[in-house]
């Protein structure tokens, strides 16, 4: 059974969509563009699409590999690609929310939070460097299980074109019932937010339901607008440097480990750790907020 | 994956982009005021309390510092955005003024350099000696 590319064939879809969006935001004002972020952003995505082509057969070794230890064979049917659609989710949630919490993933994560603005091109700012991380790990239980490789990848494309549209300051809220169960453009600009309230949360692919189940759901609140980016916002639109901050900041912090404990913590431990406590994590950062705040308003 | 679908997608980045060009033509860099940058910066960071601070003659560039803990903020207007650098010991790798232009060089890969031109020598000398403590 031949599987098409959910990705490839959505392209054309993207291209229009941030037309449209970027229109929208020029004569509604709902949404913001700055052309050298476009610029870097969209460049972020084909080079991504390019090193993923360059790098799939990394993909393809370890599934195969893998496969050789499955506990099932899976042949194709609606209600295989329906279970293996939720449990590659799941997979998603796992994978991203340690790529928040683990500074090896981050090193390649961050570049795609590394926009100030949050618009569709952002979602298209893709990493490149995804092959030097574990990331794949994530996903050995969906072929442990004996979902066919090809079912995976098909799966795991719809989950990445459903997350294109999420990436919107133009839509406000849907009903209830669908904020409930989907993720979403309010939860998912929680997700890309910097304000201190919103660090580390709301890290679903299409259910929002994994966050609201494993305790990182934040809803976004009218008196706290998400201001977009990273901790240390970058000064660059380079997408070389976009690509390469976080390794090279990663490779700076290992190259001055005194021990192999530290040099292990750099690895695994959150983003913003340091055998001298001097930086921030964004647990510091949330403890000192909410010290703030609590200052401010004692009786919040 | 083919070239065809390589040389669209360019194509279509070149497109977005100068659609983006003729939208919202090029963001010019301006931070204000120094109460304004202030303002921002405390927005990021509970508890900040602006104190002195300086910015830039063309607006691109401002210096504040933090009366809580005593540091000092480099702020640079990036596009339409900030970006903002804690200026703690071991980031600023020199510092020099000439004239009335403060020059820095940080420990930073996206932010190697900062040149800010002051209204004064004097200005430029006084934020010089405030930035060697932070470079010792």
């Amino acid at each position: 059974m031949h599987w098409p590319s959910p990705t490839e064939l959505a392209t054309p879809a993207f291209i229009v969509l941030v037309i449209i969006e970027m229109v929208a935001a020029r004569y509604l004002h709902r949404g913001e563009y700055e052309a050298r972020d476009t610029a870097t952003s969209l460049m972020m995505g084909f080079g991504s699409a390019i090193f993923g082509a360059l790098f799939a057969f990394v993909f393809i070794a370890f599934a195969g590999f893998v496969w050789k230890f499955r506990l099932a064979t899976i042949g194709w049917s609606w209600a295989a690609l329906v279970v293996c659609f939720v449990l590659d989710d799941l997979a998603y949630y796992c994978w991203h929310r340690a790529s928040h919490r683990v500074r090896w993933l981050w090193a390649d994560h961050v570049q795609h939070h590394s926009s100030q603005h949050y618009n569709l091109s952002t979602a298209l700012r893709q990493p490149w460097t995804g092959f030097l991380t574990p990331g794949l790990v994530f996903r050995a239980p969906l072929f442990l299980i004996g979902f066919p490789l090809p079912m995976i990848v098909f799966v795991h494309g719809v989950n990445l074109v459903y997350q294109f549209w999420i990436h919107t300051e133009a839509i406000d809220r849907f009903p209830r019932w669908v904020e409930a169960v989907m993720n979403t453009p309010s939860h998912h600009r929680v997700h890309h937010a910097v304000n201190a309230r919103y660090l580390d949360a709301n890290y679903a692919g299409v259910f929002i339901i994994w966050d609201r189940m494993f305790g990182s759901f934040v809803a976004e609140t009218k008196d706290d607008p998400p201001r977009y980016g990273i901790v240390g916002n970058l000064a660059s639109y380079n997408p070389l440097k976009v690509a390469l901050h976080g390794w090279v900041s990663l490779a700076s912090d290992l190259a001055r480990a005194r021990s192999p404990r530290e040099a292990a913590l750099y690895l695994f431990a959150p983003p913003g750790w340091s055998p001298d406590d001097s930086r921030d994590t964004s647990d510091k950062i949330k403890a000192r907020w909410a010290a703030f705040r609590t200052a401010q308003f004692p009786a919040e | 994956m083919n070239v065809l679908y390589l040389a669209g997608s360019l194509i279509g980045v070149a497109m977005i982009v100068g659609l983006n060009l003729v939208l919202f033509g090029r963001a010019k860099p301006a931070l204000g005021n120094v109460q304004d940058v202030g303002a921002r910066i405390a927005a990021d960071i509970p508890g900040f309390r602006a104190g002195p601070g300086i910015v830039g003659n063309d607006g691109a560039m401002a210096l504040v510092t933090d009366n809580a803990e005593c540091t000092i903020f480099l702020i640079k207007a990036f596009g339409d955005r900030l970006v903002t650098r804690k200026l703690s010991r071991g980031m600023v790798r020199s510092v020099s003024a000439d004239g009335s232009t403060l020059s820095l060089r940080l420990k930073d890969f996206t932010l190697q350099q900062a040149r800010i031109v002051l209204d004064s020598e004097a200005a430029a000398r006084d934020w010089e000696t405030r930035l060697k403590a932070l470079a010792a």
